[in-house]
């Protein structure tokens, strides 16, 4: 019952920052499941900046003024400007609202399988007690380390590896007072896969494009170890469904220009950033383009179209710094390090790394595969993964003018920027986990589950290139005008 | 589960008695009136001489916490029992019978012999055994053969997080699922492009590619579920005490002591883990579900022992509770078992 108290604040309070914000979309059910993300985000950035840089320990007081503090903002500041535009107001017309996704006939058993993977995730994932597989997580440890106001060295270390969100937002009820149970990791998990599939389906609905949204969700639950992850508590789940849903804001932004949703995009990709050690690395390419993205789209109004932009920065700037105060500045960015010691290392070192992943392309030693044969088999041949890989190759190989009409260029390049960063981990900075099958089929969880937003936009536009751009009130568009070519002009009412 | 009890088709009875003889044991059997017996103590490897079995069923009586483990071995070489696909089956207290497909496990040929391995501490008697062997027919094995790995079903186990065994379409021929299916949906995408080319006079591949893709992502799909369905369990329960109880997925004692552990020790008590010095998983299990509590692993001779991560770390003389999980050594003095239960999994506590 106190996780479900505790959910339903966390949600509260990611609405209430959302209208603070001004990022509403005014459509409760799009900013409900926003708001769990958001309000996870916002609680683990804060009391984890609070607990590293004032030493206050994250308590059943500080919680709750944490979470009060977004909605108290924006009632603050409904009071103080009255007139102001309610969120959600977005300037840029939208398609037509249009829940039912069509050919129906061929919708339904996708939105059947979503929903058959998603109870079997929330019953399966509910059903089975948190150590199951690797006897304990550093993930599912960590909030506990929280709960219990454990910050020594050892926890630090820990907290840290975890990632502000997976440390704390799970702690919460333990936080309120509840007994811990490690069940609640598990449930946080399950809660956000469900926020995510509601995001996906109910964010394209409202802007007319079902189709994009149920196709997202199928292609997510067709990816058998993230279906499997969600049941557990490893936080390659965490990235995989932040990055997901910052991807549907991306894509959103690609093709209706609204800079609302890049801003929402933005909240989403700090959120990555905030779960384990590697998000930080995973989202900054995203943040990158994104904001070139803005200051492309918005150029004539120059440096102040990013001003937006530059709050949440630098308030993430803030949980680096908590960071690098928790673990000291060598322990606050281990990729970093490990990415530099591997590229300056020459020599012996070199040629030992090389003689461990087996030559580059081919089989090493005793026919046993090479590094660039383990993930190339990771992304279409193990089946981790279904055939998601096999699909985007194609269909950015068919499809690729379209790519850049259909307003998907800029997060396709993103998507390909995370994609080069992981397939570098995989063969290059880390080829030993990919020999031995540790840790490559997870590590492109993340990436796999920003392909499949895409990916999904990609088709539907292809199909039905109308849902691609908003088209202005009063203005036929280009699709319309194809469409009715040749056609007997339609005169008088 | 039905499955499971049913009458295992085209099996053989194997007479108990003249058989037991030649079974290859690590421990002593026994013939009882009832069958052949074996008591577990940690764990008991057995090698049945039914050269090229592929299937066999089991009927069995059970008494304490056991989990049989079944491969296929040859010669004397014992093989690796966790082996992924790790098959295991807890054998419930009481009377039961296990089906056991021996195709879909490691390195399976037709010259190997059933390897049963069990572990926890109880007693098993074998009540009845009947063995289904494979087809001599080459042809005709490799056909049964793919179709059992085709549909195996998927195996959870310490490495299923990092990737799920891989779906074979045609083992035998070292084909898997996602290829087939891929080189599938590229042909359907294409000569879907080529069917609207030649209908509709124009390019379009964007439907083409998405009917393509839905057919053999569906296609995947089914697989998937009738592989995953096995495994999945779908009774969720909100007290972690009787989660754990319940669950034996790995280890048919481990969940049972933690939950006993739970509501044996306080929560400001501060808790030791003696286990075998292998056994990593049994003892941050254990602390980790005791959590917050001060939780370190007990390796004799150190002067202070570490936790998880080594967050914690106490002093022998700063435990207040033991637990004993299958440790080769004895309960260090001072100690006395509080709650028990069975004589390798107790709590114990200081005089």
């Amino acid at each position: 019952m106190t996780f479900l108290v505790a959910a339903v604040l966390m949600c509260a309070s990611g609405v209430g920052l959302l209208r603070a914000l001004r990022l509403g979309t005014g459509r409760l059910v799009v900013d409900v499941p926003l708001g769990w993300f958001a309000g996870m985000a916002w609680f683990a950035a804060a009391t984890f900046s609070i607990q590293a840089l004032l030493g206050a320990p994250a308590n059943a007081p500080l919680a709750i003024a944490v979470l009060a503090l977004p909605p108290a903002a924006w009632c603050l500041l409904r009071w103080r400007r009255p007139g102001l535009v309610p969120s959600g107001g977005s300037e840029v017309p939208v398609l037509e609202r249009r829940w039912m996704p069509r050919p129906a006939w061929l919708f339904a058993p996708m939105a059947t399988w979503s929903i058959v993977v998603l109870a079997a995730v929330v019953l399966h994932g509910l059903s089975t007690p948190t150590h199951t597989d690797d006897a304990y997580r550093v993930r599912a440890y960590a909030p506990i380390l929280v709960a219990a106001g454990t910050w020594n060295g050892q926890a630090r270390d820990v907290i840290a590896m975890a990632g502000p969100i997976p440390a704390f937002a799970p702690a919460l009820a333990w936080v309120l007072g509840a007994p811990v149970d490690p069940f609640h990791v598990n449930a946080t998990i399950v809660l956000t896969f469900l926020a995510l599939l509601a995001l996906l389906v109910a964010l394209a609905s409202e802007r007319g494009s079902p189709e994009a949204g149920w196709g997202a969700a199928f292609a997510l639950t067709s990816l058998p170890l993230l279906a499997y992850h969600v049941t557990s508590t490893y936080s390659d789940a965490w990235l995989a469904m932040y990055l997901g849903a910052a991807f549907a804001f991306l894509v959103a932004f690609g093709q209706r220009r609204d800079i609302a949703d890049a801003a929402r995009a933005l909240l989403l990709l700090l959120g990555a950033a905030m779960v384990k050690r590697e998000g930080e690395l995973v989202a900054f390419p995203a943040v990158v383009l994104l904001l070139a993205q803005v200051a492309w789209v918005r150029r004539a109004e120059g440096v102040r179209s990013l001003a937006r932009f530059a709050p949440p920065c630098a308030a993430y700037g803030v949980v680096v710094a908590a960071r690098v105060a928790a673990v000291g500045l060598p322990g606050a960015f281990p990729f970093l390090r490990a990415a530099a010691e591997r590229a300056v290392s020459s020599g012996g070192a070199a040629a030992n790394a090389t003689a461990v992943a087996g030559p580059v392309g081919a089989g090493g030693p005793a026919s046993e595969p090479g590094v660039w044969a383990i993930f190339v088999a990771a992304l279409f041949s193990d089946g981790n993964l279904g055939l998601l890989w096999w699909v985007l190759a194609v269909s950015v190989a068919l499809l690729f003018p379209r790519i850049s009409k259909d307003g998907l260029a800029w997060s396709g390049a993103a998507l390909g920027l995370i994609f080069a960063e992981t397939a570098a981990s995989a063969l290059w900075l880390f080829p030993q986990f990919t020999l031995d099958h540790g840790t490559v089929h997870r590590s492109l969880l993340p990436v796999s589950a920003a392909a499949a937003v895409w990916l999904s936009a990609l088709l539907v536009t292809a199909c039905h290139p109308e849902s691609a751009k908003a088209i202005p009130p009063g203005r036929r568009g280009d699709a319309a005008r194809s469409g009715s070519k040749g056609r007997p002009r339609r005169r008088g009412g | 589960m039905l499955l499971a009890v049913a009458p295992l088709p085209g099996a053989s009875d194997v007479s108990l008695r003249e058989f037991a003889a030649r079974i290859g044991s690590t421990s002593p059997l026994r013939l009882t009136p009832d069958g052949i017996g074996v008591d577990v103590d940690g764990w008991v490897g057995l090698f049945l001489p039914l050269t090229g079995a592929e299937a066999l069923q089991i009927d069995y009586l059970s008494a304490g916490f056991v989990m049989l483990t079944w491969s296929s071995g040859r010669g004397n070489s014992t093989p690796m029992p966790h082996s992924q696909p790790w098959h295991r089956q807890i054998l419930a207290p009481g009377p039961g019978r296990v089906t056991l497909e021996l195709r879909t496990t490691p390195l399976w040929s037709v010259d190997r012999v059933p390897f049963l391995f069990l572990e926890g501490t109880g007693t098993v008697i074998v009540t009845g055994l009947r063995a289904r062997t494979a087809a001599r027919d080459p042809v005709a094995r490799a056909d049964a053969f793919d179709e059992a790995l085709r549909w195996a079903p998927i195996r959870v186990d310490h490495t299923t997080i990092n990737l799920i065994d891989l779906p074979a379409w045609m083992a035998s021929r070292n084909l898997l699922l996602q290829d087939v299916l891929g080189f599938a949906f590229v042909g359907l995408a294409v000569g879907g492009m080529l069917a609207w080319r030649a209908t509709k006079r124009r390019w379009r591949a964007g439907p083409a590619i998405a009917m393509a893709a839905i057919a053999t992502v569906a296609a995947g799909n089914v697989v998937f579920a009738v592989r995953a369905a096995p495994a999945l369990t779908l009774v969720p329960s909100l007290d972690p005490d009787a989660r754990l109880r319940k669950w034996t997925a790995f280890d048919p004692e481990l969940g049972p002591l933690a939950a006993l552990a739970r509501g044996a020790i306080g929560p400001k008590e501060r808790v030791g883990v003696f286990a075998k010095a292998s056994d990593w998983f049994g003892w941050e299990t254990l602390c980790f579900n005791l959590a917050p509590r001060p939780c370190v692993q007990v390796v004799t001779g150190l002067p202070e022992y570490s936790g998880l991560h080594g967050v914690d770390r106490l002093r022998p003389d700063q435990i207040d509770a033991l637990i004993f999980f299958h440790a080769e050594a004895p309960l260090p003095p001072g100690f006395v078992p509080s709650a028990i239960l069975d004589k390798n999994a107790f709590v114990a506590r200081r005089r």
